[in-house]
């Protein structure tokens, strides 16, 4: 019984750890840079949606927030595209070097992007890209290809063969067989790995940083770090921009949190 | 049906797109980093050959870079022992029957889907000297005299940063953990029980040796990702104060894109690699042998 308390304690504790900063910070944005000071552990004394509103539409977070969503399911769907199709080849088809070509593909996992962004950058630069965006989106579903291959080739290992022969049987070609019913069986498999990739990408900041110098291309990540470097101590702005990314975050995490949980760890567990 | 799927054709169109992207993006251009660290170049004067001084030089003469593989090394190991034991024990304590488990779990995993930047602005903000909640906190309860600037302090900053790193994938480790704790058969941890085994016994014997697979996992992923890690620095401190929390990543940046030392950066880029893959290697190799021997007893 004690020691069922004490468990209970250390869980509540830690629990608090991770919670009670949240609410602070949810709480301190609706307050304005002196309450923030005076009277930091209390309610506000009044409901301010004016950072808000400053936030997302005066500083423009809505705009980098829009560009967010879009370099990640571009390159969440194009990754997954080709990766599908790559997936098909390596399982299913049968050629010699094939082995050789899923080893090639999983040499990704041991190279951090650091290693890769110099000649990147320089190859941006020397190609005259204008526009980061379709540099960024190629970077993005390049450095996803290893994650989204191998979760999808070994999904499709599991699967049974039989309906993929009997529809070449029945006169379907193979383009039919992979676009009928390859994709539409591997939906789980993709589901899982699309979570990972959208929740990585939309977490990048080290890649968009590098590649994005103009500020209306800017991804949700580069926009809140504005309100810590040029923007530093209105505290009330800071808070805002901090909700307004991890809000999102939380609201899907409490609907699918089963869902994010087995996508992120498919996506370590290979290592 | 087997004709179809030796097309020569088809196999290269099924295949091609991807071989093609990929490489063009990680391969070809890690190849280019490797070419790239033995030349002098700023992208505006021709490129000189430098041989290896580059890395000569990194490790002779950049002072910083010695304090970043400093800071670096400090930074693993501090995450390495700040996560490991509390997932275990986290996981050790939500694997069983206990009610409002599934609560406890999703609100300590939580943070893992916030992104870097998102997390490293909450610490700031939390170390923040004077309106950070942690002064704040220290006052209330009148100690004021320890109140500090946590990030601005040689000593205090980069402690700091690990914590707040912490704080976010602690709770990933627990997951994978309880994932790997589901393996174990029920069969085997009734017949302990039933032999008289108490909790501690539990876990040292059983647990513990299943898990010794996800404990290697988890420790790679924990050093590379150190190894990688940027965002909470560039964030929070920005390699300062004096140096006091940089790390490689931070270094390699500031060389190539701050001072356009594209040459010297591909060489930190290259070290990078290279420590990446040894540690994994080398983890890996620990866990086997030490994996073996609990397996043999």
């Amino acid at each position: 019984m004690i020691r069922k308390s004490l468990v209970y304690l250390f869980l509540v504790i830690y629990a608090s750890v991770i919670i009670l900063p949240l609410l602070f910070i949810v709480a301190s944005s609706f307050k304005n840079n002196d309450e923030v000071f005076t009277r930091p552990f209390s309610l506000p004394s009044e409901w301010n949606f004016k950072f808000y509103y400053d936030v997302w539409v005066n500083y423009n977070l809505q705009r980098y927030f829009f560009n967010s969503v879009y370099y990640a399911s571009v390159s969440v769907a194009a990754a997954v595209m080709i990766c599908a199709l790559g997936a098909y080849a390596i399982v299913r088809l049968k050629w010699r070097l094939k082995r050789v070509a899923f080893g090639y593909f999983l040499l990704g996992l041991m190279i951090p992007s650091h290693a890769l962004v110099v000649p990147l950058y320089i190859m941006a630069v020397k190609l005259n890209m204008n526009n980061p965006r379709v540099t960024l989106i190629l970077i993005f579903t390049a450095t996803h290809v290893t994650v989204t291959l191998f979760i999808l080739s070994a999904y499709l290992k599991k699967l049974p063969q039989e309906i993929e022969e009997a529809a070449v049987i029945d006169g379907c070609s193979i383009a039919g067989v992979f676009f009928r019913i390859v994709l539409p069986i591997m939906q789980p498999a993709i589901a899982t790995v699309a979570i990972f990739s959208f929740l990585s990408i939309w977490n990048d900041f080290f890649i968009s940083l590098i590649f994005i110098d103009t500020q209306k291309y800017w991804n949700i990540q580069l926009g809140i770090s504005m309100f810590k470097g040029s923007l530093a101590a209105r505290y009330s702005h800071l808070l805002v921009a901090i909700v307004i990314t991890i809000v999102p975050m939380i609201t899907l995490y409490a609907l699918l949190n089963r869902r994010i949980i087995a996508g992120l760890t498919a996506g370590a567990i290979k290592a | 049906m087997d004709k179809l799927l030796r097309n020569k054709l088809t196999i290269l169109l099924f295949i091609l797109p991807v071989f093609l992207i990929y490489s063009l993006v990680v391969p070809m251009p890690l190849v280019a980093s490797l070419t790239l660290s033995t030349f002098d170049w700023n992208l505006l004067s021709p490129m000189r050959f430098v041989g290896l001084r580059n890395f000569i030089n990194l490790f002779t003469n950049d002072f910083i870079l010695f304090r970043a593989v400093k800071n670096t090394i400090f930074y693993v190991i501090l995450s390495i022992l700040l996560q490991l034991p509390m997932a275990f024990l986290l996981a050790n304590l939500l694997g069983g029957k206990l009610r409002g488990r599934n609560l406890f779990r999703t609100i300590i995993y939580m943070p893992v889907t916030f992104s870097g930047v998102a997390v490293s602005l909450i610490w700031y903000f939390f170390y923040h000297p004077s309106v950070g909640l942690l002064n704040q906190f220290i006052r209330v309860l009148g100690f004021s005299e320890f109140s500090m600037a946590w990030l601005g302090t040689e000593a205090t900053a980069l402690p700091a940063v690990v914590v707040s790193v912490a704080w976010q994938w602690t709770g990933y480790h627990m997951i994978i953990y309880l994932s790997g704790m589901t393996n174990i058969p029920e069969e085997v941890i009734e017949s302990a029980r039933i032999d008289g085994a108490n909790g501690f016994q539990l876990v040292r014997y059983i647990v513990f040796p299943f898990l010794l697979p996800m404990l290697s996992v988890s420790t790679i992923l924990i050093t590379t990702a150190s190894l990688r890690s940027f965002d909470s620095i560039y964030i929070m401190t920005e390699g300062g104060p004096n140096h006091a929390t940089e790390v490689l990543a931070s270094h390699m940046y500031t060389k190539s894109f701050g001072q356009l030392k594209y040459g010297y950066g591909s060489a930190i880029g290259v070290l990078l690699f290279v420590l990446c893959v040894a540690t994994t290697l080398l983890i890996r190799r620990v866990f086997r042998y030490f994996g073996e021997e609990d397996f043999e007893r």
